[in-house]
């Protein structure tokens, strides 16, 4: 039992992590400390929200671009909308309307795939235009920064603040609905009939079909999941950075597959878990944050991600082929 | 007795094998519709005018809608051919400029940009060769690894250049981008003769054949004794060759080299290329994507025509593409039930 925990890769992860930790440590000791942790956990907050709801996809065997625009889309129109209305409550409301959006929409785009059997990266490619300009063509252009009196300081709601180099870090309390949804998606993925079922359809779609699986009941959850964590994950950044944009998250799509694979999800399908997601986003939020200690202009962040995400789809790839 | 045919029956068997059963007719007839529309609703759109600067657009994405073309038909995928084109722009630009003085002669500088347009082509065989390794070799899934391939050549760029766009280069390269012979744009030269060369390469080569088995089925084609995994390195090359001789187009064109440059829409006009001209692994011809190519434009640029006065537009043709791409996706699906139910 003890052998098969130092054996998986969360804890490759975990090690990896803590080496490029102290790594950065040594040559810049300020990195060390409980306020680094919390940046980066704030930084990364929407990120692992979004990796969570990509997570079910990847393990099906597709990929999506997509949600992004999902989030832009329902959390940008709830905002404009409620302004209009004149709301002035606080953000449960906001809540409620963009789950409901972002869950119709992951429907939708659930069912075109079952009932017309579309390419899931076609789909979301087609998606995804359509959906940042209709935000942009029919809502808005604009960057909206008034807020309803309800959502004035919830963005320094903290859990725990210490005081750190740059002043006042924290935990936000959105670090609880990193939790809720971990453990919420870990138990459906593990312990429900669906939730193994999108395992065995990553892992052998025809075999899947023929065992008996209901591929449309998969689809029609897998999707909807997408949409409602990236409306939630919207949602949190606009809240937390208390602007509203109808371009938000454009082009983020890549960052967030990119920690999905990092997190061992197999970029064949059928294989990925909760932690190893929730490691892979940390680990791209500690390259990020190492550019900026080692004093490597941030410019080069997107060159490490495709290094790294080639790296370990290179090695996920010649490791099956050897085990085999 | 033999009966004769009357000219409505030939009609008639004319149009269901020519037009409604083949891919080339059906976008022949798509073309010649939605031109006819865009008339109707806009008489200048019939301009010489309209038809040159048409010419001008498609030809950059046309060059990479023939490259993505190429990787689909082995059984791949690319997109990181715009982002493989703009890091050969860079380093063709970065030779022009090291090389370039005010007091160059015109020999001199012609001979400059030969040697930029050979470092682009240097650029995209090694971009092409990365590819190519990691789905034909290390069998990577085409979609995952020209996403990391595509990261990484945008990366690599913004890294060199800080995000910024390298600009400054001799006028004489705006010929490249824009230059006209014979009274043709010199970019659409290229892309009708890439579309011919490619449309021979497959047709009477044994290289052409070997890209259609090994998409059709690699495991039969593996048995067959095709070297698989070296012919879809080789279609890789070549698709990285594609998109050098699209940045030569580009840098000459825009005369700046753009790590973002097209980077927001490539990828879905040349699915949409693949899409509506009916190509998938083993099957597809370029006829059929040159003319898909030319359907597109002419769409682009009616939509130009009609939504010029709209406050926005950009935001609503992204809208409309999305759609017509999603729309497009289902009616290939309702053809590929029919087609299965024919045979």
């Amino acid at each position: 039992m003890k052998g098969k925990l130092f054996r998986t890769y969360e804890f490759f992860l975990v090690l990896l992590l803590t080496a490029i930790a102290v790594a950065i440590g040594l040559i810049n000791p300020a990195f060390f400390s409980v306020g680094t942790l919390f940046d980066i956990i704030r930084i990364q907050t929407i990120f692992i929200l979004l990796a969570f709801g990509l997570l079910p996809v990847v393990i099906l065997g597709g990929v999506d671009i997509s949600f992004v625009a999902i989030a832009a889309l329902s959390t940008y129109s709830v905002h404009v909308i409620l302004i209009k209305l004149g709301y002035q409550g606080g953000i449960l409301l906001y809540y409620l309307l963009v789950i409901a959006i972002s869950l119709s929409l992951g429907f939708l785009i659930g069912w075109l795939i079952s009932k017309f059997k579309l390419g899931i990266f076609d789909l979301s490619l087609g998606m995804n235009t359509m959906l940042y300009g209709f935000v942009l063509f029919f809502v808005g252009s604009l960057g909206r920064f008034d807020m309803p009196a309800g959502l004035v300081g919830w963005n320094q709601k903290w859990l725990v603040t210490v005081d750190s180099v740059v002043g006042k870090s924290g935990l936000h309390i959105s670090f609880l609905s990193i939790f809720v949804a971990g453990v919420a998606l870990h138990v459906f993925l593990r312990y429900t009939t669906l939730g193994r079922a999108i395992f065995a359809i990553g892992s052998d779609k025809s075999v899947a079909i023929r065992t008996g699986f209901n591929l449309k009941r998969v689809y029609l959850t897998v999707f909807p999941i997408m949409g409602v964590m990236a409306g939630i994950a919207g949602l949190t950044q606009c809240a937390l950075a208390a602007v509203f944009s109808p371009v938000l998250l454009m082009g983020k799509n890549m960052q967030v597959l990119a920690a999905v694979i990092m997190g061992g999800a197999s970029i064949r399908g059928g294989k990925g878990s909760v932690f190893g997601t929730f490691l892979g986003v940390l680990l791209i939020g500690v390259i990020s944050q190492a550019l900026v200690y080692l004093r490597i202009p941030t410019a080069w962040m997107d060159a490490f991600v495709g290094v790294t995400f080639i790296a370990f789809a290179v090695y996920q790839t010649l490791e099956t082929r050897t085990s085999k | 007795m033999e009966k004769k045919q009357s000219f409505l029956e030939k009609a008639k068997e004319f149009w269901n094998i020519n037009v409604s059963k083949s891919r080339t007719g059906q976008l022949i007839l798509v073309l010649v519709g939605i031109t006819i529309f865009f008339t109707l609703l806009e008489p200048k759109f019939m301009r010489v005018k309209t038809y040159d600067s048409m010419l001008l657009q498609m030809s950059e994405l046309g060059i990479l809608a023939i490259a993505v073309f190429l990787c689909i038909l082995v059984g791949g995928l690319n997109i990181s051919v715009m982002a493989n084109a703009n890091l050969a722009a860079l380093f063709m630009g970065y030779y022009i400029l090291t090389n370039f003085k005010p007091e160059s002669t015109p020999q001199q500088i012609q001979m400059i940009i030969l040697g930029g347009i050979g470092i682009a082509l240097l650029v995209g065989v090694i971009g092409g060769l990365l590819n190519g390794l990691m789905v034909g070799y290390a069998k990577l899934p085409p979609l995952l690894a020209t996403l990391g391939t595509g990261t990484l050549f945008t990366g690599i760029q913004k890294g060199l250049t800080g995000g910024e766009s390298v600009t400054g280069y001799p006028t004489q390269l705006e010929f490249l981008g824009g230059g006209k012979v014979m009274g043709i744009p010199l970019p659409f030269i290229m892309f009708t003769v890439v579309s011919i060369l490619i449309f021979i390469m497959l047709k009477f080569t044994q290289f052409g054949y070997k890209i259609y088995m090994t998409g059709a089925n690699q495991t039969t084609a593996k048995f067959s004794g095709i070297a698989t995994e070296r012919i879809t390195l080789l279609t890789y090359i070549v698709a990285g060759v594609l998109s050098a001789l699209t940045s030569t187009i580009v840098l000459g064109r825009t005369m700046s080299a753009n790590p973002d440059y097209g980077l927001a829409t490539y990828v879905l006009f040349t699915i949409f290329v693949a899409v509506i001209s009916g190509s998938r692994a083993g099957f597809g011809s370029v006829a059929n994507v040159f003319i898909a190519m030319f359907a597109l434009q002419t769409l682009q640029t009616g939509f130009n025509y009609m939504l010029q006065t709209v406050k926005g537009n950009t935001y609503f043709r992204d809208f409309i593409w999305g759609l017509l791409l999603i729309v497009f996706l289902i009616i290939n699906y309702f053809a590929n039930v029919k087609s299965v139910e024919d045979n």
